[in-house]
């Protein structure tokens, strides 16, 4: 090291130069930020709605393959969501617009959250939001014309990015990283982007005998 | 799920008792894919369960468990390696020596996870474990302990053949309030 500088061989520079620098770097990053989520929303804008199956890996920190899935998501705007997982265990998640829902035949229970806060730990949910301001908690990097990240800005968020994958404006896949390490690959097919979904997808009625875990 | 009857005996699943016994004592690696759920009297929670299960001929563990919810995010990661655990629940990561005291801090469940590897296996952990056996296919249908002088019933629902060993692929752990229900996808030997 030249006398306690990290770049061996660099001039050495002076805190206030380095400083400037770095406010530099981060004007251009929040620059680029903006642009990258006006793109983002840009591509959202051409979504009103869709309906897909998706298949599913789960990938642990150390890329090993957890587990596989699989099932159907519908979505249309605004805030609605059916979310039917079949492998490789049943489950629903149902925003109903104001409701998010989350069934689990397995222990007879359907947790009920308040859309809002739930956005938080499902940013899949920003694809359906039109309100911008749900988007100020999240950054966005663009990675290409067809690849966008999102990056939770709240570090206490169970997901840390969804990066969102498009074909022809299209969405086709989209990968979720916690902040675990552990990371989600979401392929969409047969996706249809043209009808409107029917209105019942996004209702939920508490199965008989399900127990309500109301969280709102 | 409703708890179904209980499922007419396979006979082909048929084995004598010690020979289980001892076949499935000398089963020291597996790994489960399945389903697990906590059920309490106020809580219920469930998840994806990922288990990879070893233990040497010195009796060192090691193993690596994953819980994980319904959108493919991780509820729980443990890894254990001998009596060093690691286990990473909601962002934050602990250390310890003694995995059943750390999961009870950290949850409130006492959950003996040696006793359970032996009880998924339908074995006794302590000699005085009581079992009892299907009257046809000779395989554990209910399992009751006093561990921790406790009162732990296992129930087992059914059964699949995994390289000719017998293994329940569904069943119950019950102490007091608490519920655990274990479904298994794929045991891989």
């Amino acid at each position: 090291h030249v006398n306690g500088h990290d770049e061996p061989g660099n001039k050495p520079v002076s805190k206030a130069y380095q400083m400037a620098v770095k406010d530099q770097a981060v004007v251009r990053l929040d620059e680029n930020a903006e642009q990258a989520k006006q793109a983002l929303l840009a591509k959202l804008e051409h979504i009103k709605h869709f309906s897909a199956k998706f298949s599913q890996q789960v990938f642990d920190a150390d890329s090993n393959l957890l587990q596989t899935g699989a099932g159907t998501l519908v979505v249309s705007k605004p805030n609605l969501v059916h979310w039917q997982t079949t492998e490789p265990d049943e489950s629903l998640i149902v925003s109903d617009g104001e409701t998010l829902w989350f069934y689990d035949p397995f222990v007879e229970q359907a947790t009920a959250y308040a859309l809002e806060s739930a956005i938080a730990n499902t940013p899949i949910l920003l694809l359906t939001s039109q309100d911008e301001s749900m988007w100020q908690n999240y950054r966005i990097s663009k990675v290409s014309d067809n690849s966008f990240i999102v990056h939770a800005l709240d570090s206490n968020s169970q997901v840390k990015t969804l990066e969102l994958s498009f074909e022809q404006d299209k969405l086709a896949g989209f990968v979720i990283l916690d902040a675990s390490g552990q990371l989600s690959r979401f392929v969409l097919s047969g996706s249809d982007f043209r009808s409107q979904p029917k209105k019942q997808l996004f209702q939920f009625t508490l199965p008989s005998g399900a127990y309500l875990d109301d969280q709102r | 799920c409703a708890v179904q009857p209980p499922v007419p005996s396979d006979t082909s699943l048929t084995q004598e008792i010690s020979e289980r016994n001892q076949q499935l004592s000398a089963l020291n690696k597996w790994k489960i894919l399945g389903r697990i759920a906590f059920i309490q009297a106020n809580k219920r929670e469930s998840a994806s369960l990922n288990w990879l299960y070893e233990q040497d001929l010195q009796d060192n563990i090691s193993q690596r468990l994953d819980l994980t919810a319904p959108l493919g995010i991780n509820v729980l990661h443990l890894e254990s390696d001998n009596n060093r655990h690691i286990l990473e629940v909601d962002g934050e990561e602990y250390h310890s020596d003694d995995l059943d005291g750390l999961i009870y801090s950290l949850t409130g469940l006492t959950l003996p996870t040696r006793a359970l590897s032996y009880w998924l296996k339908g074995l006794a952990y302590l000699p005085q474990d009581k079992l009892s056996y299907d009257k046809v296919t000779r395989l554990p249908t209910r399992l009751t302990s006093l561990y921790d002088n406790r009162l732990w019933s296992v129930e087992y629902q059914n059964y699949q053949l995994v390289n000719q060993h017998r293994l329940a692929t569904k069943f119950s752990i019950t102490q007091a309030e608490l519920n655990i229900k274990i479904l298994v996808k794929k045991w891989t030997l």
